[in-house]
């Protein structure tokens, strides 16, 4: 069965963006998804779908009730943490195109930062993924995703020549967005190069402004079928892919045993089948979402998604080129070291309104958005277009 | 103090140590002073980490061969943040390419005090944690 556009996102929501939002995940959820349905037109009552992450704590059954919703025929999840974000969108789809649910909410709630932070060491956090291979590493004193993701990046910079000052683009990229953005958790806080520069090491090559924010919030989406979304109250966007991969060696944040340790192997085998599932090119790309779990590692993202050559992010990324007005504006919405971290999901809702013409941010003329899920990990990804 | 401040005061020293059958060889080999991989008695292939088959050729039958310790720096980190207990600050981590062939990631003892070079040689030394649980370590050659 081929997939592609035969569904779409009709309808967006989703709380602020904070470090202690005050309330249960259970309300931040339900407000999200409100206002995602709000956003569409279409009643709770509805909805016969869900697909979520399985590291949200809220539960179908918990949702469901809260929401006064009725019959469901559906319920998903997607494993590996930001990985999960495109994947929600293959899963809502596929339900959607077979028939096993007709009107899907997906959605992200979490009190990442006033409750159980990711960022912390990993001995202290109480489930380990791959419980054997972490305690080896936890052992020997490799603890927090930055760094994991510091022992991949580092070796990036050393076979592609890549600088500090490379990566500080990135994160001026963001934070010019976000300051822009009144979302954002850095709204109206610009960077410079110093003080890219001068920010303190966490896990070098990494600093503090190359991780993504801590965040308190809740995301949703709504997925339906093409057909039906051309009826309802917003320019549909459709799905024209989404695709999930593991390649070779990939495993969660320490792909290590690999040729090429840079986080880049699953993000090329999610790229490569969004781009034949869609008949599209890197070349009809307009906008870029690019999981910024750290700001550097979207330079390798860049390489796997076919944007430039393996090696060469360093000189596609000069210049203003992912800034708004460059050749390939990337994380229009400030990204999640900008505008804030709820796996992903944020960056679908900014790849929406670009398509929808709606960003704060706004690309002149956006026809297919890229968005994808993090990278070193089980990752995903989609290719969101215009009618 | 902060619901995540009392969980990290309240979290035990060291982790207790996870295993399975997919590790007892190579930790066993540890608690002996030595580095002992799973070398696939089907297709000779060399595993890293340890698992319960062999990916190349999917067999089950392994022989634990003896390694040398010496490798070369592959990649690394210098931790600052967020302190990890056991370990200084900074401490380093280094990812190796032994000289069999396979990675191994371990801390580099004294990593802060060194001029770090990827492709630097490195031994393997056999240390205990602080609960006396049998481990290793790098160290510049």
């Amino acid at each position: 069965m081929e997939l592609s556009r035969k569904a779409s996102i009709v309808g967006i929501g989703q709380t602020e963006f904070s470090k202690n939002s005050g309330r249960s995940e259970l309300r931040l959820c339900t407000e999200a998804v409100t206002a995602a349905l709000a956003d569409a037109g279409i009643s709770p009552h509805d909805v016969d779908g869900f697909v979520s992450f399985c590291m949200d704590n809220n539960t179908e059954g918990e949702v469901a009730r809260a929401l006064g919703m009725r019959d469901l025929t559906y319920f998903g999840r997607v494993d590996q943490g930001g990985g999960a974000c495109g994947g929600t969108i293959l899963q809502a789809a596929m339900a959607v195109a077979t028939g096993a649910a007709r009107t899907v909410v997906c959605w992200r709630a979490m009190n990442e930062r006033s409750g159980a932070r990711f960022g912390q060491p990993s001995a202290q956090l109480q489930v380990m993924p791959d419980p054997e291979l972490t305690w080896m590493y936890v052992s020997q004193g490799l603890q927090s995703a930055a760094s994991y993701m510091a022992v991949m990046m580092r070796r990036y910079m050393y076979e592609t020549g890549a600088t500090r000052e490379d990566f500080g683009r990135i994160a001026l990229a963001a934070r010019k967005h976000a300051a822009i953005n009144p979302h954002a958790w850095f709204h109206g806080q610009p960077i410079s190069m110093e003080d890219y520069l001068a920010s303190r090491p966490i896990a070098e090559p990494l600093c503090l402004l190359d991780c993504c924010q801590e965040t308190d919030g809740g995301v949703a989406f709504v997925i339906t079928s093409t057909q039906r979304a051309r009826d309802l109250r917003q320019k549909p966007v459709l799905i024209s892919a989404a695709a999930q991969g593991i390649r070779k060696g990939t495993n969660a944040m320490a792909c290590f045993y690999r040729a090429d340790i840079s986080p880049r192997d699953e993000v090329r085998l999610v790229g490569d089948q969004l781009y034949a599932k869609s008949n599209l090119t890197s070349d009809d790309i307009d906008v870029a979402i690019i999981y910024d779990h750290f700001g550097p590692s979207v330079m390798p993202a860049l390489e796997a998604l076919g944007f430039c050559e393996y090696g060469e992010a360093k000189d596609f990324i000069r210049d203003g080129g992912i800034e708004l007005g460059g050749h390939l504006p990337v994380n229009t919405h400030g990204g999640q070291v900008g505008e804030g971290y709820i796996h992903g999901m944020n960056g679908v809702l900014e790849a929406v309104r670009q398509v929808r013409g709606t960003a704060i941010n706004q690309v002149e003329t956006v026809n297919h958005v890229m968005v994808t899920g993090a990278s070193g990990v089980p990752t995903s990804g989609a290719i969101l277009s215009a009618l | 103090m902060s619901r995540n401040e009392d969980r990290r005061a309240q979290a035990g020293p060291v982790p207790p140590k996870v295993s399975s059958y997919d590790f007892e060889a190579f930790y066993g080999a540890i608690a002996q002073h030595e580095l002992r991989m799973p070398r696939c008695l089907g297709c000779g292939a060399l595993q890293h980490p340890p698992g319960p088959m062999c990916p190349e050729c999917n067999g089950m039958a392994f022989e634990q061969q003896l390694c040398s310790g010496r490798a070369r720096l592959y990649s690394y980190t210098v931790i600052h943040h967020p302190p990890l207990y056991g370990f200084p600050t900074p401490h380093v981590v280094a990812l190796a390419e032994m000289e069999e062939g396979f990675r191994l990631l371990a801390g580099l003892v004294d990593g802060d005090r060194i001029e770090i070079e990827i492709g630097m040689p490195l031994t393997l030394r056999f240390v205990e944690q602080e609960d006396g649980v049998p481990s290793y370590r790098f160290v510049a050659e």
